[in-house]
């Protein structure tokens, strides 16, 4: 069997993606280069620069892992590419589990919506970042910055978005610097109502939790033990193959130029 | 012997929470008079325990048997009927939250109590909560530097947990409909109501780790009812979220408390039902989630027993943290209410 018909081609030297390669045997195969290929860039660095060298070296699709967060100017000078999917990999804000979340809801709004995020101050932003972004999928909207302030470590602010009936639901957000070596950091979120959802994600602990409770009781998802690398390049090869289009990018932009308007506040 | 207490006011407050727990505290205190102000529910209340009951004040504060006034009336009421109480020379005051409605109603109560040597208790049952004192031994014995504390609330209606603390009804207070909140000046009025009158279960507990309000950095009213509220006190960020759901899950009351090397948060369980202290769970920087146990008594008969304490001489009245407690309060509520008419279109 020629290895090239074993399944679409994935350049990639990151560990956790040649762990998901292997495990995709039937729809994956490794490639040393991004010509028609699924190119998985480093989240790490200038990884936008990264990005757009692969699309020009005719990358089918580009899988950004764990990114960083992006620089302010980088946001704000950079042209972004629309002519071929770009998947994001974000740990913390993982698509199945968003999914999890959301439907176990039932589509009851939330009425406000907390979000707490604590990390080491070189990695808040980033927790907060995917803070907004979990917001973003229970309010099912964009976000508005509507007041906020920062201390010398740590910030609040209140932003909202549209609501059911021409209302609007809040949503609120505390970031704390902690001390500590791993970036990783924790999110919390609450989305108060009818239904309430909680949601945990700390990294260092090995945790993701997603509990819904109503009158009935609670429900707490089953944990998702697939690979966050394994998952994210799924998504990408459905990408490729489908056409359709993918939105991770622009969500990614958007949490990140939210997570720096909290700056000028 | 046990204290002997009159009890002023009869809502649901008194029937499904202070009966109850005094019937608990048996060996320490023992009701002998209630009254309100004529609904038929002192009577009806006092009857079933066989106490005196009357109409007004002016006979329980005339009554030579009530050592200890419990002012469990409306917050309008509440510093009247203890400068009644200490004019008639009771030992000791439980007056439910809030002591006052303004700061110097507040100046003018503590300074009345103090000069007639009267014990005095706020109700704000939290601050007295087992779970509570802990995390706060916590906070100082690890000297973490706070950097956030949020206090959220989602609370279906009281009358869930009434019905498992009590029997009869109505459950309800007087109701008054729901307030019009597109009309500033009412949804401002409900907002410094929220404040003073749920908020300030934990307000104490916030005002020992960030005494000095500095700036409202934000204050709206949720619809149906509920507030969102940051605020900067002693160079900590705070924020204070409610929504009160006419259904849903079972209430959340929840403090966190950033601080520098750990998140500490407290889970105090529904108003009115006695399920114990508060469950309290760190989270350390290195990832490690410690949950404590629950101590077996709340807060409610934690206050109670302090104010015991109080009367045997055992602990002291703090009169000034009373005052600071209120004074804090009002003062949120007003700087809430104002920056919340601030952002009101004109």
């Amino acid at each position: 069997m020629n290895p090239a018909d074993r399944g679409f081609g994935v350049c990639t030297a990151l560990p956790a993606y040649v762990a998901a390669v292997a495990e995709l045997r039937l729809s994956a195969a490794l490639r040393n280069d991004f010509s028609g290929a699924v190119a998985v860039v480093p989240g790490s660095g200038d990884w936008w620069q990264g990005m757009l060298a692969a699309r020009a070296g005719g990358a089918a699709a580009v899988l950004i892992a764990d990114p960083e967060m992006l620089p302010q100017e980088a946001l704000e000078s950079n042209a972004w590419p629309t002519d071929l999917p770009v998947i994001v990999e974000r740990p913390r804000l993982r698509p199945d589990v968003v999914a999890d979340a959301v439907r176990a809801r039932r589509g009851s709004p939330a009425r406000i919506v907390t979000v707490e995020c604590a990390a080491p101050a070189l990695g808040l932003d980033a927790v907060i970042r995917d803070g907004l972004g979990w917001a973003r999928f229970l309010v099912q909207g964009s976000l508005t910055l509507r007041s906020g302030t920062a201390a010398a470590h740590g910030s609040i602010a209140l932003l909202d978005s549209a609501g059911p009936a021409g209302g609007s639901i809040p949503t609120t957000l505390a970031g704390a610097e902690a001390g500590g070596l791993h970036s990783g950091g924790l999110l919390q979120l609450l989305a108060l109502g009818e239904v309430r959802t909680e949601v945990t994600v700390d990294q260092l602990a090995g945790l993701t939790r997603v509990e819904t409770s109503t009158e009935d009781g609670l429900l707490r998802a089953p944990e998702r033990f697939e690979s966050s690398a394994r998952l994210a390049l799924r998504r990408a090869l459905v990408a490729c193959s489908s056409g359709r289009p993918v939105t991770d990018l622009d969500d990614l932009l958007e949490d990140t130029a939210l997570t720096w308007a909290l700056h000028g506040t | 012997m046990p204290w002997n207490v009159g009890v002023l006011g009869a809502g649901p407050g008194v029937a499904a929470l202070h009966l109850p727990v005094l019937g608990g505290l048996n060996e320490l205190f023992r009701v002998v008079h209630i009254a309100d102000a004529g609904s038929g529910r002192a009577q009806s209340l006092a009857e079933q325990l066989g106490v005196r009951w009357s109409e007004g004040e002016a006979e329980l504060l005339t009554d030579g048997e009530v050592d200890v006034v419990a002012v469990c009336s409306p917050p309008g009421e509440h510093g009247r009927q203890i400068l009644a109480a200490i004019a008639a020379g009771k030992r000791a005051i439980f007056c439910e939250k809030p002591l006052a409605t303004s700061v110097e109603e507040s100046e003018v109560v503590i300074a009345a109590c103090r000069a007639a040597g009267t014990s005095l208790l706020v109700g704000t049952n939290h601050l007295f909560d087992a779970a509570w004192g802990r995390a706060k031994h916590h906070l100082v014995a690890l000297q973490g530097r706070v950097r956030t504390i949020s206090v959220t609330l989602a609370l279906p209606p009281n009358d869930r947990y009434h019905r498992v603390v009590a029997e009869g009804g109505p459950f309800q207070s007087g109701r008054r409909g729901r307030p019009d909140l597109n009309d500033p000046a009412m949804a401002a009025d409900v907002l410094r109501q929220l404040l003073t009158g749920l908020a300030i279960h934990d307000l104490p507990a916030i005002r020992d780790i960030a005494p000095d309000l500095e700036e409202v950095v934000y204050a709206r009213v949720a619809p149906p009812i509920g507030y969102l509220v940051g605020y900067r006190a002693s160079g900590i960020l705070v924020q204070l979220a409610l929504t009160m759901l006419p259904q849903g899950p079972d209430a959340l009351w929840r403090m966190s408390v950033a601080t520098s090397h750990d998140r500490i948060e407290v889970n105090f369980p529904p108003a009115f039902v006695h399920a114990g202290s508060a469950a309290t769970r760190v989270r350390s920087v290195d990832g490690q989630w410690t949950e404590y146990r629950r101590d077996p008594e709340d807060g409610y008969a934690a206050e109670w027993r302090l104010l015991a304490s109080l009367l045997e001489g055992v602990a002291p009245v703090e009169y000034d943290e009373l005052l600071a407690d209120a004074q804090y309060a009002v003062d949120l509520a007003d700087a809430a209410a104002a920056k919340f008419l601030e952002g009101v279109p004109q």
